[in-house]
């Protein structure tokens, strides 16, 4: 049996990946603990990789924008899609700078993972003799934003924790 | 015919250059570096030749003719077709593997020779064979050894290599099919692969792995872009699955590549009989380099060649500094620049060949393939692949989501 064979033992392959989303939530409750901007980040990263970047993947392969410019052109063509979706939200929503910032930022991170993330699914499910976990594509974006989540309660928790015992002990 | 052999040779290495190595710097596959070969000058005229996989899907046939050794090729296209040495031939059928290159002339029907590699399974007389692979270079270099040495290849003893093959990469096959070892070792040789990108303009490449070196070398860059990830493959899984420490130096390279002109005046002509046309294949062996070519019109099509390097390869740390040197003094050159300004052009305009050869193909070849008619207009559109924008990342993504 292959070390990866079960989705337990692959979901430890994820974890350090995860425990850097779970510091940055941290680092943003830390920062500014305003809700709407943990959920900017979790919502936005979710999108980019379940939404954009699929999308930015099948337009560069339809489109044959690959090869163009030596394939560096991919990067800023990436841009787009998160980039454009976050002005047009920040047009019609009128967000503060401070979120369409983040929104972008994260926006951006999602697209570049989802569109690897797209490429390997597209590899996995055209080889022969390979099987895809479809229940690990669906899940990893939930997971990054539980750790952003668990990451930003982290922090007021132990605040609060550490206000209550305070009092409590004098 | 052994020294134009050995001339021929040498005028088709002193046309490349080894261009700066490929090989894994994240240090998990250390006893491969791929060294591209490189055109010295690129001429403005494409090939009017293409490779057998695009055959097939335009209306060339392949028919099993019920003899282990022996498939038909009937090929109605206004286009020769190149059937590289160890092709393999796929389809409701015993599974093949060619012999040799040869180039099939348009509107030709000929008899070629192959080698059956799915012992355990019954020919089906007049089956077509609809794909195209590629043997491992284990399998190559055995073949290659017997061709230059009997003039021909022992069935027997190819599926005992065969048995012996999968039995030491735990790959089991119930028909003992040799491509069991690609499912076997799929998901390395998917994540592995971006390691080693093709170059726009490259005409071949010399895959150094572990102690052994594979060359493949084509007279025009468009087939070797056709072609590599089945070449590239044939490489890479001897690396995977025989990982080691060692592997060739470029100055184990530069010299296998001098000495190879002279292994060819060791060399004996295997073309088949049945085939009419420019083309001729002679296999060689000497100095410990085994090899085949397939010449025509005074220039070598496709030239592949293996040689064994015991005692003269080097852990891959003391290798390193060399390949960074190698990659340094090709940095900031205009090389690149000007190859890929001619090769574009030349690009387009063989796209645009195989793209008229989708409508000058017959309309029975059409029907009967199944495959031309919704494909087309499609196909001379084809994309190039996707090509990850982290590879890191996207190998991570290919670990994650694979389910054994």
């Amino acid at each position: 049996m292959d070390q990866f064979s079960s989705f337990s033992l692959r979901f430890r392959l994820i974890l350090p990946f995860l425990a850097l989303w779970f510091a940055a939530g941290v680092g943003l409750a830390w920062w500014n603990p305003q809700p709407r901007l943990m959920l900017t980040v979790a919502l936005a990263t979710s999108l980019g990789f379940l939404l954009l970047g699929p999308y930015a993947a099948a337009a560069l392969y339809i489109l044959r924008l690959q090869d163009i410019w030596r394939g560096h052109l991919r990067w800023p063509l990436c841009l787009v899609p998160p980039l454009s979706t976050v002005l047009a939200l920040d047009y019609l929503l009128g967000w503060p700078a401070q979120q369409a910032a983040l929104a972008g930022a994260t926006a951006l991170l999602g697209t570049v993972m989802g569109h690897d993330a797209t490429l390997a699914v597209l590899e996995l499910k055209t080889t022969p003799g390979t099987r895809l976990d479809r229940w690990m594509v669906l899940l990893f974006p939930l997971f990054i934003a539980l750790a952003v989540l668990g990451g930003y309660c982290s922090l007021g928790l132990g605040s609060g924790s550490y206000r209550f015992l305070k009092a409590l002990l004098g | 015919m052994a020294a134009s052999l050995t001339k021929q040779l040498e005028r088709c290495l002193d046309g490349v250059v080894v261009g700066p190595p490929l090989f894994d710097h994240s240090g998990l596959l250390p006893c491969m570096v791929v060294y591209p070969l490189f055109p010295n000058q690129l001429g403005p005229d494409p090939p009017t030749t293409i490779t057998l996989t695009e055959g097939l899907s335009r209306g060339v046939r392949l028919r099993d003719t019920g003899q282990v050794d022996r498939v038909h090729v009937e090929n109605p296209l206004d286009a020769s077709i190149l059937v590289g040495e160890s092709e393999v031939l796929v389809g409701e059928t015993q599974t093949r593997a060619l012999q040799i290159s040869c180039l099939i002339p348009p509107g030709q029907r000929a008899s070629i020779p192959v080698n059956c590699i799915e012992e355990r399974r019954l020919t089906e007389y007049h089956a077509e064979f609809t794909q195209a692979d590629i043997c491992p270079w284990n399998l190559r270099s055995f073949k290659l050894e017997q061709l230059a040495r009997h003039g021909e290849t022992h069935q027997h003893r190819i599926w005992d290599r065969i048995e012996t093959f999968l039995s030491r990469t735990e790959s089991p096959s119930p028909t003992a099919d040799l491509r069991a070892v690609y499912g076997t070792h799929a998901f390395d040789l998917n994540s592995l692969r971006h390691r080693y990108p093709l170059h726009p303009g490259q005409c071949g490449a010399v895959c150094a792995v572990g102690q052994e070196l594979y060359l493949e070398l084509f007279s025009a860059p468009e087939l070797l872009e056709d072609r590599y990830h089945q070449l590239l493959k044939s490489a890479l899984i001897e690396a995977v699955i025989a990982p080691q420490e060692q592997v060739g130096s470029p100055e184990v390279v530069r010299a296998f590549l001098g000495a190879l002109p002279a292994a060819g005046r060791a060399s004996r002509l295997v073309h088949p009989a049945s085939l009419k046309g420019k083309g001729r294949s002679a296999v060689f062996s000497a100095q410990g380099i085994t090899g085949a070519a397939l010449m025509a019109d005074q220039e070598v099509v496709h030239l592949c060649a293996h040689q064994r390097c015991w005692g003269r390869t080097q852990p891959f740390p003391d290798v390193r500094p060399h390949l960074d040197q190698a990659r340094a003094d090709w940095e900031g050159g205009a090389f690149f620049s000007l190859l890929e300004e001619e090769y574009g052009p030349r690009r387009r305009r063989y796209q645009a060949f195989k793209e008229h050869l989708d409508h000058s193909a017959p309309p029975e070849a059409r029907e009967l393939t199944g495959r031309l008619a919704p494909q087309g207009d499609e196909r001379g559109l084809r994309a190039p692949p996707p090509r990850p924008l982290a590879p890191r990342l996207h190998d991570f993504f290919l670990r994650i989501f694979q389910q054994h």
